[in-house]
């Protein structure tokens, strides 16, 4: 999938004639690949094989007798299918359209134009990502819910309105939080090629006689147009399969997509029993749509590589002069910080201070009260919960980053035989939705569950999420393994080193910081992740998210907010030390 | 002198078979205790493709290498010895200096991974950094170092291992001009002291003939011509080494008759004298003739046998030397002298092209 380099290392390491031979050096050459597919592949194959097999039993297990394709009859030849596509496409293509609009528009700013402290704000940018989407629709379903929203009552009260002039529980208010909770991502992806464009373009159509327009429509968007494109793309795949918002907002406003159906159908079935053929027969059309997003995404980032800007010669970006609409400028990133932190934070924090759901106003200050916090440490379930998220952030990162590690080390340096599977195998969970993974290892773990018994235990979690942030640990990883220099490697081959000795002393140094990044990111993400954790949740493994969840869902907001801002602040000091881990990851590279 | 690396039919077929460039086909050289052997060529020649090979870290489709006494690798016999087993040692292009480490900590690796005794080590990389003018350095991180210094850092964990064979993948590429000049000395300095064999790769053919005992030129996987700096600028044996080594002047030509050490050839502007030609004469001939061996005569001057007359066509000036470009017979020959003589154009001037200076190489006027 990734470009690749020279297998020297390969060549240097194993001491064997050409394939095939001498067969036993063949065979053992297959060990370490056949070793990590086998992981990889109970990770990723097992899953989903055995919903698709559900999806064609009877009874819905994949162990049952018989075959039908009554369930997929039932799922797609229900008159309400039609609707909930629609549904489905109009929230995914409109959260994307909005979240790529904006994180175009900070993008140029911060990268390409003279706005003021853009180093702030580039560090800036990534404070939404400490409140994830579940909290974003929390807080913002107290800021704008039809009844009791804070901003709603204080523009009724100021302008004597009969009813609310928002409502959060609409398509566009689902749209607007999701879109919102996405320009983080968006940005991400966007900014590196803005940053790295290199200037010499720029000047070479200025010296042709280009002005500031022309600049833009013919030089700057083709070359950023395959990175746009792909940031499209993957913000799609993203949104037409999330939960979170739609599962928090979407209830209250009658808007069900293709994710909380399939929560729905396994958690609140009419007949009390979780449809899970039905849900295997919906979960295959994610599959086919996911797969067709994915394979149009690696197209679209390998076309974005070949496009890559960067020349390696020191240069300093070009900033255009914003002029007189500078203010405008400031204004607009302003506007975005006071939507995506300031008002929903400053919801939670009011709400959590409150005995009951009050309106902001100076007489209910009064009732003030550190209770909802106090409960925090007292509370068994929320100790509790606390507990097992930080288990499983501190598991699954681990695992994460050893499998990514090796992975890469064995795909990308060593050239094992295989080496491109076991990378393709590591990126393919990227095309599974949360929902999916949770799904899927209800299949998995009831049907092994008299061999692994994990069901309903927090290991169970942990296997999901294992599954979910593969695709990034590898992928950071083997962009890292590919930046190195194979020759260095291979200066310590030539030193007269050994295969242990080259992989402890030189690769492993010059990945730790990387490694290092990789582990705070999963770990920051698990302890966010909402929706494969609520599909798994049993008696004895809830987590902080699906307390949160059960607290909102509950009627208790309150004690929700009290839960979000605590894991805000978490999030926030894990961030910190992912951007620190994170540059000094490059400073080797 | 004894042999100290054997390459012998050495072929490398990358990806699906086709003649891709970087590949070796069927590329024999060898290399003498203390000699210094360059590989040049065009980018994509094959020849760091053979010195990784050499290294082992490209495996070879076929042939054999023997470094001191030793097969590395036999295609024939299955034998495959791996990098770190070998009698070798290596400087990269990159110079591949491992960022987290001290310049100590890199020099002294090669003997790390040998094992050897704190003090031992100790003592062999403060005599290394001293050879290479890095005393007092140890201890800086190998990322505050200037490119001439990790040049240096590079050579030393080479030179540590006391290996019998310096492997060296144009290390001094990356260096800016002046520098360049100034390791290029120390680089020769260094290999004579420490009397290792050295297998140099370039495309900078002023670098070869600067640096090598011998050149071995190396064109789309295969040997073209081995050879001195000498006997490749003086008597190039085919067309290839001509044009590569040095300017020359190709000319098509015939042998019009033939006498004990002397040719005497046509070209499209006359006849010459040759008295350097190689023994194999193939069918298709070219006539070399290097700028700076063309003497320039007033045209008044006696013919003396070997001398053509023309007209001075062109001249670029470039104060030390002048280029001409002068029409023979309606062709244009370029000559170069000294600034000492002037020639302005249209002069009439008589060419001296000594039997010596015009040789007859194999092939075409194309390469």
């Amino acid at each position: 999938m990734a470009p690749r380099s020279d297998g020297s290392l390969a060549a240097g390491l194993a001491p064997s004639a050409s394939p095939g031979r001498r067969r036993w050096s063949s065979v053992v050459r297959w060990v370490p690949s056949l070793a990590i597919g086998a992981v990889l592949a109970y990770l990723v194959v097992v899953p989903i094989a055995l919903m698709l097999l559900s999806s064609v039993r009877p009874g819905g297990f994949p162990l049952d007798p018989g075959l039908t394709l009554g369930h997929y009859a039932s799922v797609y030849g229900d008159p309400g299918f039609p609707a909930l596509l629609w549904a489905t496409v109009e929230f995914g293509v409109g959260s994307s359209v909005v979240a790529l609009a904006i994180g175009l528009g900070l993008a140029w700013l911060i990268e390409r134009t003279d706005l003021p402290a853009r180093g702030v704000v580039r560090v800036l940018i990534l404070l939404p990502m400490a409140t994830p989407p579940l909290l974003m629709a929390i807080a913002w379903a107290m800021l704008l819910s039809p009844r009791v929203g804070f901003i709603n009552q204080i523009l009724t009260d100021a302008f004597g309105l009969r009813t609310a002039p928002f409502n959060i529980y609409s398509m566009l208010g689902l749209i607007f939080v999701q879109g919102l909770a996405f320009v983080p991502t968006a940005y991400l992806i966007l900014a590196p090629s803005f940053r790295n464009f290199d200037p010499s373009f720029e000047e070479a159509a200025m010296t042709s006689g280009a002005g500031t327009w022309r600049l833009i429509r013919r030089i700057l968007l083709p070359v950023l147009w395959p990175s746009i494109l792909s940031a499209a793309v993957f913000l799609l795949m993203v949104s037409l399969v999330v939960f979170d918002v739609p599962g928090t907002l979407g209830t209250p406003a009658h808007i069900t997509v293709l994710s909380t159906r399939i929560y729905y159908l396994v958690s609140d079935s009419p007949g009390g029993i979780p449809l899970y053929g039905r849900v295997g027969a919906l979960a295959a059309l994610f599959l086919v749509l996911l797969l067709a997003l994915a394979s149009a995404y690696h197209r679209l980032t390998l076309q974005a590589q070949r496009y890559r800007t960067v020349t390696g010669k020191a240069f300093r970006p070009r900033a255009m002069r914003l002029g007189r609409a500078r203010p405008a400028a400031i204004l607009a990133v302003i506007a975005y910080f006071l939507l995506s932190v300031a008002a929903p934070v400053a919801a939670l924090v009011w709400m959590s201070l409150m005995p009951y759901q009050t309106r902001i106003s100076w007489p209910a200050l009064r009732l003030a009260t550190f209770d909802n916090y106090r409960d925090l440490f007292v509370n068994g379930r929320v100790v509790a919960s606390v507990a097992h998220s930080a288990a499983i952030a501190v598991s699954t990162a681990t695992a994460v980053t050893v499998l990514a590690l090796l992975v890469s080390w064995l795909a990308v340096r060593l050239k094992v035989p295989g080496g491109r599977v076991l990378d393709a195998l590591a990126f393919a969970p990227v095309a599974i939705p949360g929902v999916m993974i949770g799904v899927a290892l209800v299949y998995v773990y009831l049907t092994l569950n008299g061999i692994v018994p994990i069901y309903g235990t927090i290991w169970i979690i942990v296997v999901a999420y294992v599954t979910q942030y593969l695709p990034f640990g590898s992928r950071t990883m083997s962009g890292v393994m590919l930046q190195l220099h194979p020759e260095l490697e291979e200066a310590a081959l030539t030193s007269g080193a050994g295969r242990v000795r080259i992989l402890w002393r030189i690769t492993l140094p010059l990945m730790w910081p990387a490694a290092a990044a990789v582990w705070i990111w999963v770990a920051a993400h698990a302890l966010r992740e909402l929706s494969s954790a609520l599909m798994l949740q049993g008696r004895e493994n809830s987590v902080v998210p699906t307390l949160l969840w059960d607290y909102w869902a509950g009627g208790e907001p309150t004690r929700a907010a009290a839960v979000g801002v605590g894991l805000t602040l978490t999030l926030v000091l894990i961030l910190g030390l992912w951007q620190a881990a994170s540059r000094r990851g490059t400073k080797f590279v | 002198m004894t042999v100290m690396l054997r390459v012998d039919s050495l072929t490398k077929i990358y990806g699906n078979g086709s003649t891709e460039a970087g590949g070796v086909r069927g590329a024999s050289f060898g290399a003498g205790a203390g000699e210094f052997l360059t590989l040049l060529g065009p980018s994509g020649c094959g020849k760091t493709t053979s010195l990784r090979c050499i290294a082992g870290l490209e495996e070879p489709s076929g042939g054999e290498i023997e470094i001191n006494g030793r097969v590395v690798y036999s295609g024939a016999r299955h034998i495959r010895v791996p990098t770190a087993a070998r009698d070798l040692a290596m400087v990269f292009q990159s110079y591949a200096i491992w960022p987290h480490m001290t310049v100590y900590e890199n020099v002294a690796f090669p003997l790390e991974a040998r094992r050897l005794g704190n003090a031992e080590i100790r003592r062999r990389v403060e005599s290394v950094l001293a050879m290479v003018g890095l005393s007092g350095m140890a201890d800086r991180p190998a990322p505050f170092l200037s490119g001439g210094q990790q040049q240096r850092v590079a050579l030393a964990r080479a030179v540590i291992k006391d290996a019998p064979v310096l492997l060296l993948d144009e290390p001094l590429s990356n260096l800016d001009a002046k520098l360049r000049e100034e390791m290029r000395a120390e680089l020769r300095d260094l290999q004579r002291r420490i009397g290792t064999t050295a297998v140099y790769v370039t495309h900078d053919q002023e670098e070869a003939l600067a640096l090598s005992d011998r050149i071995v030129i190396m064109h789309a996987g295969s040997v073209v011509e081995t050879g001195t700096p000498r006997q490749l600028y003086f008597a190039p044996r085919t067309s290839f080494a001509a044009r590569f080594i040095g300017q020359a002047d190709l000319w098509p030509c015939r042998i019009a008759g033939r006498g004990e050490d002397v040719i005497t050839v046509e070209a499209p502007w006359g006849v010459v004298h040759s008295r350097c030609f190689p023994d194999d004469l193939g069918a298709a001939l070219s006539l070399m003739i290097r700028p700076e061996h063309v003497e320039i005569a007033p045209a008044t001057a006696p013919d003396g046998g070997a001398s053509l007359t023309g007209t001075v066509a062109r001249v670029t000036f470039s104060g030390r030397l002048a280029e001409y470009e002068i029409e023979v017979g309606g062709a244009l020959i370029r000559a170069q002298g000294t600034t000492a003589r002037l020639w302005e154009p249209g002069s009439k001037v008589r060419l001296r092209l000594p039997p010596d200076r015009c040789v007859i190489v194999n092939g075409g006027g194309e390469a």
